[in-house]
């Protein structure tokens, strides 16, 4: 039985979509082949982590800025894993970041209250439940 | 295990199943106006088949429509059969489920890989989250016959595998993708889905890069192993920097359209499916199964009847 280069198949895959992911042009490929394909895995897994996670549409930037973590950073497991990924890595410079991974830090049962400033909002948590509250208005204390 | 009773092959017009669709869909069908539909094998709930399991929890729509006796293909998209590992038992399990679960007649799933495997023992496995075409040469193609013959052994029902949407020529490229197409399904007896869209779009690629190939879309469909279609797909696209993309999300052009009439005029006992994803209404699609019905009723119908 004739024995397959399975292994060289897998390496050369394996480099190629690794390019591809992370922005670098394979050698030899039409450019423009490269951009569409690389555009088309992009933009399925930006929208695998908001169908995931619908509330990281509302951050701003957070369609460009995950395209930048994309580009760093492959994908780790389902949408939601994903999503919680991106949110830890920009958590580091975005206060709306920081927000949502306390709400998810509520959702999941790990706290019990988290304050969202950039949608007026304050998440409560009890045992498996959660609730959130809504501020029309908001004045901050002198 | 095969199924106790299987639904008739695909023919005529399809849609796609999609929860915005459900009641859509059961509507055509009511009316005879509905040939089959494509459920994504991954979100049928199942027990592994071959643990002897009977009832499986279908969504609502989808009991609906095999009650009215519309066939409804299981479609995978996470074999990654034209990846270099061999096809997963668990995966293979799951589409054997959906097969029984929904009576199929047949199963579909992809020429393309998914995900990749590093060169180490212990490299990290990369998933694309996208149906990648691989590189078409003499020693791809050995390695996706044994992993098509492994997945036929593993399946209750035969195999359909859908043509890639080629964005991709690799460099390496050796076989253009009729003749790989045509080897693989006269090596494996494995049946094809044919997607017209997709042959659009791997024409216009081939056609930008200069691939000195014959870059004519009806061309390319009549050297497709058109003997060995089990039914085809059709959905809409949309340039994008320059390249066409099937995006599944936009209308049906008038190139694929096109491609269904000549289609039927070879093969006309062959179901055509219209897939969308995106930008998904009760309107769309009932006017896109219009504009496929008449595509068919253009025909002239002069291929041989399976």
């Amino acid at each position: 039985m004739k024995t397959l280069n399975r292994q060289g198949l897998a390496a050369r895959q394996h480099q190629v979509l690794s390019d591809l992911l992370t922005g670098t042009h394979p050698a030899g490929f039409d450019a423009r082949a490269v951009a569409a394909t690389a555009g088309v895995l992009h933009r399925k897994r930006w929208r695998r982590v908001r169908t995931a996670l619908p509330r990281l549409t509302r951050l701003p930037e957070a369609a460009a800025t995950f395209q930048v973590f994309a580009r760093q950073h492959s994908a780790s497991g389902c949408g939601h894993s994903d999503a919680r990924a991106f949110l830890t890595w920009w958590a580091t410079d975005s206060a709306p970041a920081r927000a949502e991974l306390r709400r998810l830090a509520v959702v999941d049962g790990d706290r019990a209250l988290a304050w969202l400033p950039h949608d007026r909002c304050l998440v409560i948590g009890l045992g498996r439940r959660y609730w959130e509250i809504p501020f029309a208005h908001v004045e901050e204390a002198n | 295990m095969r199924p106790e009773q299987n639904f008739p092959w695909p023919a005529g017009v399809g849609i796609g199943w999609r929860p915005a669709l459900s009641d859509l869909l059961v509507e055509l069908a009511g009316q005879h106006r509905l040939g089959f539909s494509e459920v994504i094998a991954e979100s049928i709930p199942t027990k592994n088949s071959f643990e002897g399991s009977t009832e499986h929890p279908l969504p609502p729509g989808v009991r609906a429509l095999r009650t009215a006796g519309v066939p409804v293909i299981p479609h995978g998209v996470s074999l990654g059969l034209a990846g270099a590992q061999r096809p997963d038992p668990a995966r293979l399990a799951t589409l054997a489920g959906a097969a029984l679960a929904l009576q199929a007649p047949l199963v579909s799933e992809h020429v393309a890989f998914v995900r990749a495997g590093g060169p180490g023992l212990h490299s990290d496995v990369l998933e694309a989250g996208h149906l990648v075409p691989g590189p078409r040469t003499r020693e791809s193609l050995e390695v996706l016959v044994e992993n098509v013959r492994e997945a036929m052994d593993a399946l209750p029902v035969p195999l359909a595998l859908e043509n890639p949407a080629s964005t991709l020529p690799w460099p390496e490229d050796e076989i253009d993708e009729p003749d790989f197409l045509t080897e693989l399904v006269e090596r494996t007896g494995c049946w094809l889905l044919l997607d017209l869209a997709n042959i659009e779009v791997s024409c216009r690629t081939n056609r930008q890069v200069g691939g000195g190939l014959p870059d004519d879309a009806q061309t390319w469909l009549r050297r497709m192993p058109l003997h060995r279609v089990a039914y085809a797909h059709v959905a809409g696209g949309v340039e994008h920097d320059g390249v066409y993309l099937d995006s599944h999300a936009h209308d049906l052009t008038q190139p694929v359209l096109d491609l269904v009439t000549s289609l039927h005029d070879l093969a006309p006992t062959v179901g055509v499916l219209i897939e969308r994803d995106d930008n998904l209404s009760v309107a769309n699609s009932r006017a896109e199964w219009e504009l496929v019905d008449a595509a068919l009723h253009t025909a002239h119908p002069t291929g041989e009847q399976r």
